[in-house]
């Protein structure tokens, strides 16, 4: 009953916004634009509904969102399957660790976004560069978080693994894997993050096809309501990963008190 | 399996200014096979640690530990330890923690799946065989860590203060389980404890230590036969003198 309630809530949340959103567009932003701008740079709810419509049945927005998702899923894979067993080592080996800290401490700073003309230059518009910043994008979090989870698990658990004779994998496997993955999950919903902000910026300025290049037309054209359908469009997938991916998973680990 | 600790020294390393910590000091001591020894001592004083050499945790500074002639140079599966803090594996049921160490050793599913059976029955787990550590209370948890070193068929188990953290009543009824275990006399049993109480209940011998560095002040046997009555004039008696000796030992 209680959690009827915060959906109905929210809901009403969100139609409120939908109503100050249409009276804005209709006054022309509260009669300061004329009503012909008003209807160019700030159309109606209803206008951009009818358009999320049309777009959507001529498959141009799922093509798009297809060569993004595409692209964030490739590079971040890649991301994880070189990220996740760096953190794993930094933690099992101090030299390696003190190898690699300084680089990652160098590189996770810099924002995704400055690798773009790099990429572009080294791999030319297309997927590849925009793979290549999603993987300078988001391996940091996921090598830093994995490192950070690596220094808290416990280490008696070691020790009885170690009266077991367990070998290397089976440390990885019975006691490392799942002990690191709240904050191996905490890295990849930071990573997933990045990697959507990058390829946006990257297709934005010149990686062809893809969400941020239906923004970059949108603008071009004066086309204000796909930018915005595009929008709301990338906040719904990002919700939609939250719940599906990462709620389903935090469900399995807390049934262990994994977070307490 | 006989024990024979030959003049074990160990340190740790303080402050960068200070000397080395000693921690044990030139430790000498014979543990019979199939023996139920409790080791009794002030806190820190390095009881815990010579638990860690026995287990192959801990390398010694210097002397070596023999079992049965051959000397100690790795943690292995023939000698369980348990844990005051029972070091459950979180994510795992009742029974895999159990199955862990076998399923470890590659023993094939059949002879896991019995043997995690009879250990569930030894110790009363009956039932709790799909709850998780969590919502286990300490003595379930605790027993769950006997039976996950049970299963190995340890030749030497190996217990740090295993019923410390318990609360009278259970720590009790643990001490009646672990009598009936060891009374079949399969494994070596070293026991760590601050509860001289449980030292006279439990043990064979019981050896007092003194504090840092530690070093073993006096040996005494456990003459009484089990089950113990903990209100006998004779289990007092020899209660009172460990106690007697271990608070000199502390000073």
């Amino acid at each position: 009953m209680k959690k009827f309630k915060a959906v109905i809530q929210g809901c009403i949340g969100i139609l409120m916004l939908l109503l100050i959103w249409t009276v804005a567009s209709k006054t022309g932003l509260f009669g300061k634009l004329d009503p012909d701008t008003a209807e160019m740079l700030f159309p109606d709810p209803l206008v951009v509904g009818k358009r999320f419509v049309e777009v959507l049945t001529s498959g141009y927005l799922l093509t798009n969102i297809w060569v993004s998702m595409k692209r964030v899923l490739v590079g971040f894979c890649i991301a994880v399957i070189i990220g996740l067993p760096i953190g794993i080592f930094m933690g099992r080996s101090q030299s390696f660790h003190n190898y690699i800290n300084p680089i990652i401490r160098f590189v996770s700073p810099i924002p995704g976004v400055a690798w773009v003309p790099l990429a572009i230059l080294w791999f030319g518009l297309g997927n590849n560069a925009a793979i290549f910043i999603i993987i300078m994008g988001s391996m940091s979090p996921i090598i830093t978080n994995t490192y950070q989870g690596m220094q808290n698990v416990d280490s008696k658990l070691y020790q009885v693994l170690d009266i077991m004779e367990a070998n290397w994998h089976q440390t990885i496997r019975y006691c490392v894997i799942p002990s690191i993955l709240p904050y191996v999950m905490a890295g990849f919903k930071l990573g997933l993050g990045f990697a959507w902000r990058v390829v946006i910026a990257a297709e934005m300025v010149g990686v062809p096809r893809g969400m941020g290049y239906v923004l970059s037309v949108g603008r071009n054209t004066g086309d204000t309501a796909i930018t915005l359908i595009t929008i709301i469009t990338l906040g719904i997938i990002m919700i939609l990963m939250e719940v599906v991916l990462f709620g389903t998973l935090e469900k399995r680990m807390n049934k262990w008190k994994m977070w307490e | 399996m006989a024990i024979e600790i030959k003049e074990i020294s160990k340190s740790f390393p303080q402050n960068e200014q200070e000397e080395d910590l000693s921690i044990l000091n030139n430790i000498s001591l014979h543990i019979e096979d199939r023996e139920f020894v409790s080791l009794v001592g002030p806190s820190g004083c390095g009881k815990s640690t010579l638990l860690r050499i026995l287990a192959g945790l801990l390398k010694p500074d210097s002397g070596q530990i023999l079992v049965d002639g051959r000397a100690i140079t790795r943690p292995e599966s023939s000698r369980c330890m348990v844990f005051q803090d029972y070091v459950l594996f979180p994510w795992m049921t009742v029974s895999s923690n159990i199955a862990l160490g076998l399923q470890v050793r590659k023993k094939d599913k059949e002879y896991v799946h019995k043997k995690v059976q009879w250990a569930i029955e030894l110790v009363g787990l009956n039932g709790f065989e799909k709850a998780y550590p969590h919502q286990l209370s300490g003595g379930m948890k605790q027993r769950v860590s006997i039976a996950r070193a049970l299963v190995m068929n340890p030749e030497i188990l190996l217990m740090d203060e295993p019923f410390g953290a318990l609360d009278s009543f259970t720590r009790m009824k643990l001490q009646d389980e672990l009598v009936r275990l060891c009374g079949k006399k399969e494994f070596t049993t070293v026991f760590i404890t601050h509860d001289c109480d449980e030292a006279v209940y439990l043990s064979d011998r019981v050896v007092v230590f003194s504090g840092s560095p530690a070093e073993v002040k006096e040996i005494l046997p456990v003459d009484l036969p089990r089950p113990r009555n903990r209100t006998s004039p004779e289990f007092i008696a020899l209660r009172n003198q460990i106690l007697k000796v271990s608070v000199s030992a502390a000073e």
